[in-house]
């Protein structure tokens, strides 16, 4: 448990974690300098014993010397005593070299200590002097060797230095390690306050006060680190404001956006169900619009097999009985005007039922597929006669430049027509002045690709730049708000592209916009 | 091609007519030898082969002499002088040797020892006043050189008070027995066997107590203890050594050229240690200065 938590703040606090560091160390050294200090003094007291070992073994055999090697053993057991009596040594021991006998030997003490110092010392003559063999003739002399002496060192005195000294030593390290550890302690706290200082205001911020905080430190790079801190914070505390502002705005921002979008969403939920509603009648219309036409085109054509019938009979009568009267016109005025009525009437009636199949089918998403060349001059002449018609021509001059080499153009012309017809009619209400309101309608052929095309250009303000890449996006209009559904060039666009042509709108630069469909040859 | 052959026949026959006369044996290679080696070759034997034993692992020095033939064979130094008493027929002669026994040597030996001449030191002791004069020595190393000595001695008016030992162990007893013989100095020879590096400390332990000078045969001695040291000549012995190997070519027997001490010396003094035994060492610059 303690180790659990002495590990938990060894991991936590830079400051304990130092202090363990140093003090550890000072307790590592202490002991390395302790125990060389103890071994050090065991070599010191050892050497200092077999020194003086072999001092007075040198001593004994200069004393010993002449009278061993003249084997007077009284006189060198003599002089040996003297020496040995008042040194150190326990033990002694000297031998005769030329017979091996021992000349003088004697003891104190009980026993040999265990580790005990025997200190050997060769008695030697060529100490004293050259010999004459070694003076004349320059021959090494040879070393003669007398006898030996032995001395046997008290080493107990040896072990109770040695208890004595580590009692003291490590009581001594004990103290030190304290010492040197409470004052690393004491210098390790002033070094690090200002860590801690820094650590406070560190933890200030961490739990989101961000407010200026200045203890008193020193400037050191923990104080200049805290200084910072404190800039830091205030630059943070200032970016939170500013953030929680943005935040607030575009918060706001996009809840408007939402309800715009929303508005708009709602709108076009309504247009499309409004389209929805009209797609039901038209179907609806056509159903009881096919009816009576079907009766017209039948009638038309009985009318038209019994004006055929009644013709020959009417010519004869009037060049029998000369010019008459015929639908409150002479007969000869009469019978061009009657077979062009009973043509319009054919004609007409078919374009009806046309119309309605279109609108059918439009109305139901059904796709009519079949290409047919068709004169799309036939196709602007049709679509501005049906707007004149309906009176959407009104002060707005519409000026025709149809092409007299235009080839036949591959597609379906009627719904061909209901896309010029769409057209116009954006091209109408773009001009928003009163006065000067020109459409041109114009037909070309590409001279580079020999296709056909179709022009219809208004003199209004144009298309925004902005809008341009957004026309062909269904439900994009910028009259939602005056009945727009956004659906119209969405769906030109559309069919269009189903017969393999293009549909493209472009801002002129004399003023104005114009729309080109530019259809396959056929 | 005759004539090629021809002048090589005669050069093998001349070569024995630039043989070596003589035939230098050194025992070994010190510096001592080398000098005394190089000052005999160089004033003696113009004509010489040298060889040095110490160089050889095996030394056969009867098969040189067969094959080298040399007039004289000289030897230098005590193992050669060994090695040299082996030969037989050949005359020898022989130098710095120490460890010989004169007396022992066979006719065809002759040589110049290591000791100064007695004379030498009979005119130091005489002129130092030194009447009783105290001396160790073994008949086998320093027997012959003694009876040199006595021979002369009482011509000197000096009384040689000799003392034979046979081993090195008896050198400290023969001098303390000297103490009861009234002497006036210690005389130590280059004895061998009297003088050894464990018998010095009681020569000069005897002259101290007994407060009696000590005269020796080398200076190193001097400042141990002794009071005056004659060191033979080198060169005196070297002129002996020409004298008699010229003896030997010109066809005297080694047997009739004794063998000789060498004739000049040098003197050497410690003025304290005369001073401590109260000798005089006036008069003495000039005794020996015209020998060396």
């Amino acid at each position: 448990m303690v180790l659990k938590r002495f590990k938990n703040k060894l991991n936590r606090s830079l400051r304990f974690r130092l202090i363990s560091l140093i003090s550890a160390l000072i307790g590592l050294l202490t002991f390395i300098f302790a125990t060389y200090f103890i071994y050090h003094e065991r070599s010191l007291i050892t050497r200092q014993l077999r020194s003086e070992g072999e001092l007075l073994a040198s001593l004994i055999a200069s004393e010993i010397q002449t009278s061993l090697y003249a084997g007077a053993s009284e006189d060198t057991a003599w002089h040996a005593a003297r020496l040995f009596q008042s040194s150190s040594a326990t033990t002694i021991r000297i031998t005769d070299q030329l017979d091996g006998e021992i000349v003088y030997s004697t003891k104190i003490g009980m026993e040999t200590p265990s580790n005990y110092i025997t200190v050997k010392k060769d008695i030697h003559a060529d100490s004293h002097g050259r010999s004459p063999e070694s003076i004349l003739l320059d021959e090494p002399a040879p070393v003669v060797m007398i006898g030996r002496v032995e001395l046997v060192m008290d080493s107990e005195k040896i072990n109770t230095m040695m208890k004595k000294l580590i009692f003291i030593g490590g009581i001594t390290c004990v103290i030190f390690w304290f010492v040197a550890s409470k004052l690393s302690l004491f210098f390790m706290k002033r070094i690090t306050s200002s860590f801690q200082t820094l650590m406070t205001a560190v933890k200030r911020i961490e739990d989101g006060n961000l407010e200026p905080w200045f203890p008193e430190t020193v400037d050191d790079e923990p104080g200049r680190a805290l200084a910072a801190i404190n800039s830091l914070a205030q630059s943070l505390k200032l970016k939170n404001e500013e953030n929680e502002r943005l935040q607030a705005e575009i918060v706001k921002g996009l809840r408007l956006e939402i309800d715009e979008e929303k508005s708009r969403n709602m709108a076009k939920l309504i247009q499309t169900n409004r389209m929805t509603s009209l797609g039901l009648l038209v179907s609806s219309m056509a159903h009881e619009i096919n009816n009576p036409n079907g009766a017209i085109r039948l009638a038309a054509e009985l009318l038209e097999r019994g004006w055929r019938d009644m013709r020959p009979v009417l010519n004869e009568v009037a060049e029998h009985e000369g010019e008459f009267r015929l639908c409150g016109m002479p007969y000869s005025a009469a019978m061009t005007d009657i077979e062009k009525a009973v043509d319009a009437i054919s004609r007409s009636s078919l374009r009806i039922e046309q119309v309605v199949r279109n609108l059918r089918g439009y109305s139901l998403g059904s796709r009519e597929k079949e290409q047919i060349p068709f004169d799309l001059n036939s196709v602007a002449e049709n679509s501005v006669a049906i707007l004149r018609a309906h009176g959407k021509m009104e002060s707005i001059e519409i000026i025709s430049t149809l092409a007299t080499d235009l080839p036949l153009a591959g597609g379906n012309p009627f719904q061909t027509e209901q896309v010029v017809i769409n057209l116009l009619m954006n091209a109408i209400q773009a001009m928003t002045t009163n006065h000067g309101r020109i459409v041109t309608i114009s037909t070309e052929k590409d001279p580079l690709t020999g296709e056909p095309l179709l022009h219809v250009t208004d003199n209004g303000p144009g298309v925004p730049e902005e809008h341009i890449a957004h026309l062909f996006e269904p439900f994009f209009s910028t009259r939602i708000d005056q009945g727009g559904s956004g659906l119209g060039l969405y769906i030109s666009e559309f069919i269009i592209k189903e017969q393999g042509g293009s549909l493209t709108i472009v801002n002129m630069k004399e003023g104005g916009c114009r729309a080109t469909i530019r259809l396959a040859a056929a | 091609m005759r004539t090629l052959l021809l002048c090589i026949l005669a050069t093998i026959l001349a070569l024995p007519a630039y043989a070596a006369e003589i035939l230098i044996i050194q025992s070994h290679r010190t510096t001592q030898l080398d000098q005394a080696t190089r000052l005999f070759q160089n004033n003696c034997a113009p004509k010489h082969l040298t060889y040095v034993m110490g160089d050889y692992a095996e030394f056969d020095l009867g098969r040189i002499v067969r094959e080298e033939q040399p007039r004289v064979v000289m030897a230098i130094g005590d193992n050669s002088l060994k090695e040299a008493q082996k030969l037989r027929g050949v005359k020898v002669l022989y130098s710095m040797a120490l460890s010989i026994d004169e007396k022992k040597l066979r006719d065809n030996i002759t040589g110049v020892t290591l000791h100064a001449a007695p004379e030498q030191y009979m005119k130091l002791f005489r002129k130092l006043g030194l009447h009783r004069v105290g001396v160790i020595y073994s008949s086998a190393k320093s027997g012959p050189y003694m009876e040199r000595a006595r021979k002369i001695a009482s011509g000197y008016g000096v009384e040689l008070v000799a003392v034979r030992v046979d081993a090195p162990t008896e050198t400290a007893s023969a001098l303390s027995g000297l103490k009861r013989k009234n002497i006036d100095s210690i005389w130590m020879i280059p004895d061998t066997t009297a003088v050894t590096a464990e018998t010095l400390p009681s020569f000069f332990s005897q002259s101290q107590n007994e407060k009696i000078p000590l005269i020796t045969f080398s200076r190193n001695y001097l400042e141990k203890g002794a009071m005056a040291a004659l060191e033979a000549s080198r060169r005196k012995m070297t002129d002996q050594l020409c004298g008699s190997l010229k003896g030997l070519l010109s066809g005297s027997d080694p047997g009739d050229i004794p063998i000789t001490d060498i004739n000049a010396a040098t003197l050497y003094t410690n003025e304290v240690v005369a001073g401590r035994v109260g000798i005089s060492l006036s008069g003495l610059d000039t005794l020996f200065k015209t020998e060396w």
